[in-house]
């Protein structure tokens, strides 16, 4: 009797032993790539490390914030391959829930960031210290505000997505912008 | 990338992954819960079909975000996007030859699978309707004996005039014993009612229809190479139980061995020079592996280690599911 109880208890810690090992080689599969990959996508600390690892590519970061929003981002997240992406998210100053994402990608790309649009109020053109852009009202998923502002800039398109005002979002994205 | 950003790209690749999870679990647990009857194999074989064909869309209905990066980068246990956009040299994509990995695949199973049942449903109404030769009186007896004793429908039987030794059962709902009259010929009696025994199992068991079934399965991932593998073994874990059923009606294992032995392939296997033709290599290959299960049954019938664990431990089986489960929902 004890013997049959050590050995069904043997059978299930070697279970448990096998699918550690598992989920150890998984985790260790995940990392070799991103140990010799300086290229694919990886969260960052500061802006500053993902200037010095994008060399050359400049780096879109709002000069201007509302008040209720927390700098440095919370999240940081950039990628070199297979497109030139820089993802930031900036936290409530009294919460972590995120007040705004700043998304820079090769407009090559076609990289749409993911929201979930419960439905837009109002979509207008409009231009932004002479670039061409886009505001886009809408609710999203547990009836938040979910306001958007996307427009080309070079070889980019930026895009502010932000549980705020259009005209803070405009503020916030015209202080990325050089020029008039 | 068309792996990585396309629906049917993330099915491919996270299916591909989910049954590699999957057949090394259920590999592992088969060996660690001591699992030896064949049916309780089958159905832990059956769940690496299964689980990875379905589980990539239902993961999708659970969380619509687990695609996003956010999900891959900081909640998956593997990301295989981070291996397809590397760039061996920077100049060959990793991509390219996972890609090149699942087309020679899929190749295979156009091959092996699809070709031969095109053939083969040509070939039948080329040849028409041959007239069966009669069914003697002792063949009829065995017949009566099983569907009795198995409680089935009496199912007919159609003798072809072919010295090959053939034994099978065509159909998935009404089933036909086909038998050649060169097996007739060659086996003697009891090893010919271990022979028919063994048919009347695989229509006990329905087995044409769940190959069937389960080869529909296996169209759906064509181009998932673990599935070859474990198609086969399902296969071959079917025949092994029906090799049981056929024991605890004629209780004559050895008979039902010395039986088998007559259809082990005489033909050359695995042909060493390369210098052959492609379709010299492929029938080698095949008589190899055919050989190779037909020894495998053979050795197990005359072995004492058949019938084990009769119980099957719903308890272990679910935990192992579970735990497929549960990984492979963090592997995108």
């Amino acid at each position: 009797m004890e013997k049959t109880k050590r050995t069904k208890l043997g059978m299930y810690l070697s279970f448990g032993v096998t699918i550690l090992t598992i989920v150890l080689v998984l985790k260790l599969l995940n990392w070799i790539p991103s140990s010799f990959q300086k290229e694919d996508i990886r969260k960052y600390k500061t802006v500053e490390d993902v200037k010095a690892n994008l060399k050359g590519a400049r780096v879109y970061v709002p000069a201007y914030f509302p008040e209720k929003i927390k700098w440095p981002p919370a999240e940081i997240f950039a990628q070199k391959k297979p497109f030139l992406l820089i993802m930031m998210h900036f936290a409530h100053i009294d919460s972590m829930d995120i007040a705004l994402s700043v998304y820079q990608a090769d407009s090559k790309a076609n990289f749409e960031p993911r929201r979930d649009i419960l439905y837009v109020k109002k979509e207008s053109s409009l231009s932004i210290k002479g670039r061409e852009g886009r505001l886009v009202m809408a609710v999203c998923r547990g009836n938040e505000r979910c306001n958007s502002l996307s427009l080309e800039e070079g070889r980019f398109r930026l895009t502010l997505v932000a549980d705020d005002t259009p005209e803070q979002l405009i503020k916030m994205a015209e202080s990325m912008l050089h020029g008039e | 990338m068309w792996l990585s950003n396309t629906f049917i790209g993330m099915y491919v690749v996270q299916t591909f992954m989910h049954s590699l999870v999957a057949v090394l679990i259920i590999e592992r647990a088969i060996r660690i819960w001591g699992v030896k009857n064949p049916l309780s194999r089958f159905r832990y074989r059956l769940m690496t079909l299964i689980l990875p064909v379905s589980m990539f869309p239902v993961y999708n209905l659970i969380n619509m975000d687990r695609n996003t990066l956010f999900f891959r980068e900081e909640k998956a246990l593997f990301n295989i996007n981070r291996w397809l956009t590397i760039e061996i040299w920077d100049i060959i994509p990793v991509s390219a030859i996972f890609l090149i990995f699942l087309l020679g695949t899929s190749i295979i199973f156009f091959l092996q699978e699809v070709i031969p049942i095109i053939r083969d449903s040509f070939s039948k109404e080329k040849d028409g309707n041959h007239d069966p030769l009669p069914v003697n009186a002792e063949i009829d007896s065995m017949v009566e004996e099983f569907s009795e004793a198995l409680g089935i429908e009496k199912p007919p039987v159609n003798i072809i005039d072919s010295e090959t030794p053939v034994i099978l059962t065509a159909g998935t709902k009404d089933h036909t014993i086909i038998l050649s009259s060169g097996l007739i010929n060659l086996l003697d009696r009891e090893q010919l009612r271990n022979a028919v025994a063994h048919e009347f199992a695989h229509i006990a068991r329905r087995s044409n229809a769940t190959t069937w079934a389960i080869f529909i399965i296996r169209i759906l991932m064509f181009f998932n190479p673990i599935v070859l593998i474990v198609f086969r073994k399902i296969v071959q874990d079917d025949e092994h139980i029906c090799d049981d059923i056929t024991v605890t009606l004629t209780k004559k294992p050895f008979v039902l061995a010395s039986a088998l032995k007559v259809f082990y392939s005489s033909h050359d296997e695995l042909k060493p020079s390369f210098m052959g033709r492609i379709t010299d290599m492929k029938e080698g290959i095949e008589n190899y592996s055919h050989n190779l299960l037909l020894k495998e049954r053979i050795t197990r019938l005359e072995g004492e280690d058949i019938n084990e664990d009769k119980y099957f431990e719903w308890g272990k089986f679910l935990l192992t599911v579970s735990v497929i489960i549960a990984v492979n929902y963090f592997v995108v």
